[in-house]
């Protein structure tokens, strides 16, 4: 979990898969997701461990009271039991059977009635083994359709989890997914200089000038001020941005990166009045430069 | 995966018979946990009523599918039991922070790694590692999974760096997770 770029999401799936990130740092690190393989593995094989702690609390048993005041109270929620249809209309099939006959058909001689009940015997003997195997092939049927609605469940919710995620990304966490899943994407990476030792930052650079970065671990700024993020180039740094970073120290901008700029030699973000300056004055809180 | 005896057993059952038995099997899970975040009976009954509720409410098409179903009622158990500390704690720990925050739900595992009910035994000897381990590890665990804290609140708890936390997390999980692999 050490490679170039990867450095602002190493520990992440831990805190990820022990619940411990923020709806925001969530976002951010599903987007990796996408892209970091190892990170998956990490988080599937925690999930297991975090599945288990949710099991493994003390074994306490409640009251058994708790049993009939939950009973109840659910009860007046759902709706109220009907028996399945074809159960009523098989029901109504067997007294038909049994007492229409009789209501029915004007009173029979015996030879009709003892007739009828051989013939109905015999349809019975044959007909009844015939249904039982059409039951069988149904029951089959019917557990081939449930294993494919337990799929669609499993496709519905993860459906369900993007949209969610979706709901919750600010314009700028759109835009890193959108970039994290276009081609020709580099990573580049700035570590913390000794004004913020534990801060880091990757810019996800592409040619087409969609470039973002994400920083974390970036201090409060002074009250006036702001990030400014520098692109070292061979006539000096030019201005990529500037950004203030929220409670929790994160920070993501888009980068305005001139045409002239194809690839920086360096990185670095320096702090800054608020309206930013042409070139930078104050110290360098993050640096960094792409690897060759 | 529905077996054909539980087909037959939903179209011999209403909501109401299938509640009951997910009652049964599960209910002692939910308490359980709910009292070891809590520790109050009254507010641990209180939650297992809300959780069931809404497994009716929400969730009825799960409530034959009993390791899915253990897993929502769970994730529900916890997220209601943080949310009640919460709810009583009267101030905030951190000054910035509000006094009430929504619990961020834990991860929902892909259509490949559908969770599983553990077995008591693996449940215990899990229970048993994660007491083992050490003290600050413990503590980050039980706080961030049990508590609801994010990194952040969780480094400002602790008073200790995040990358420190992030590491004793990390660690304490492995750790945990070599017991579930070794059995």
């Amino acid at each position: 979990m050490s490679k170039s770029g990867h450095e602002p999401f190493d520990g992440l799936a831990a805190l990820y898969a022990a619940g411990a990130l923020n709806k925001r740092e969530q976002v951010i690190f599903r987007a990796h997701l996408e892209v970091c393989r190892g990170c998956v593995q990490e988080v599937k094989s925690l999930l297991q461990v975090t599945q288990g702690l949710l099991q493994a609390a003390i074994p306490v048993v409640p009251a058994t009271s708790l049993r009939n005041r939950v009973l109840n109270s659910t009860t007046r929620t759902i709706p109220h039991a009907k028996a399945p249809a074809y159960r009523k209309s098989k029901i109504k099939t067997g007294q038909q059977t049994a007492a229409g006959p009789p209501r029915q058909r004007p009173q029979p001689t015996i030879w009709i009635a003892t007739l009828f009940v051989i013939v109905t015997a015999g349809i019975a003997a044959w007909y009844i083994p015939k249904l039982d195997h059409q039951i069988s092939s149904l029951q089959r049927q019917l557990v081939e359709l449930q294993s494919d609605l337990d799929s669609s469940t499993r496709l519905t919710q993860i459906l369900e989890l993007e949209i969610a995620a979706a709901d919750l990304e600010t314009d700028e966490l759109r835009a890193v997914l959108s970039l994290l899943t276009t081609q020709n994407v580099q990573q580049l990476a700035l570590t913390g200089q000794p004004r913020a030792p534990r801060a880091s930052a990757v810019v996800f650079w592409t040619d087409s000038g969609d470039s973002t970065l994400l920083a974390s671990g970036l201090p409060p700024l002074p009250i006036g001020d702001l990030y400014q993020l520098w692109l070292g180039g061979l006539d000096g740094p030019i201005s990529a941005g500037l950004m203030a970073p929220d409670e929790d120290g994160y920070a993501a901008i888009s980068l305005t990166v001139p045409d002239s700029v194809t690839m920086p030699v360096a990185m670095a973000i320096t702090v800054e009045p608020a309206s930013g300056v042409t070139m930078p004055t104050g110290d360098i809180y993050l640096l960094g430069q792409p690897t060759p | 995966m529905v077996d054909l005896d539980t087909l037959e057993h939903v179209a011999d059952s209403d909501p109401s018979t299938l509640l009951a038995e997910a009652y049964d099997r599960h209910h002692q899970a939910v308490f359980s946990l709910a009292m070891m975040i809590v520790q109050n009976q009254d507010d641990a009954e209180a939650i297992t009523l809300e959780v069931f509720s809404r497994a009716v409410r929400e969730e009825q098409n799960r409530l034959t599918r009993h390791d899915s179903l253990a897993y929502w009622l769970l994730r529900t158990t916890r997220n209601q039991a943080i949310d009640k500390i919460r709810s009583k704690q009267p101030t905030p720990d951190s000054g910035s922070q509000p006094t009430h925050q929504a619990v961020v739900d834990l991860p929902i595992p892909a259509a490949d790694l559908e969770p599983t009910v553990m077995l008591e035994e693996s449940a215990s000897k899990l229970r048993a590692k994660l007491n083992d381990l050490p003290q600050s590890q413990q503590e980050a665990i039980r706080l961030c999974y049990f508590e609801g804290l994010t990194q952040t609140q969780l480094a400002e708890r602790l008073g200790e760096p995040r990358s420190i936390v992030k590491s004793r997390v990390r660690s304490g999980l492995l750790t945990l997770l070599e017991t579930l692999t070794h059995e």
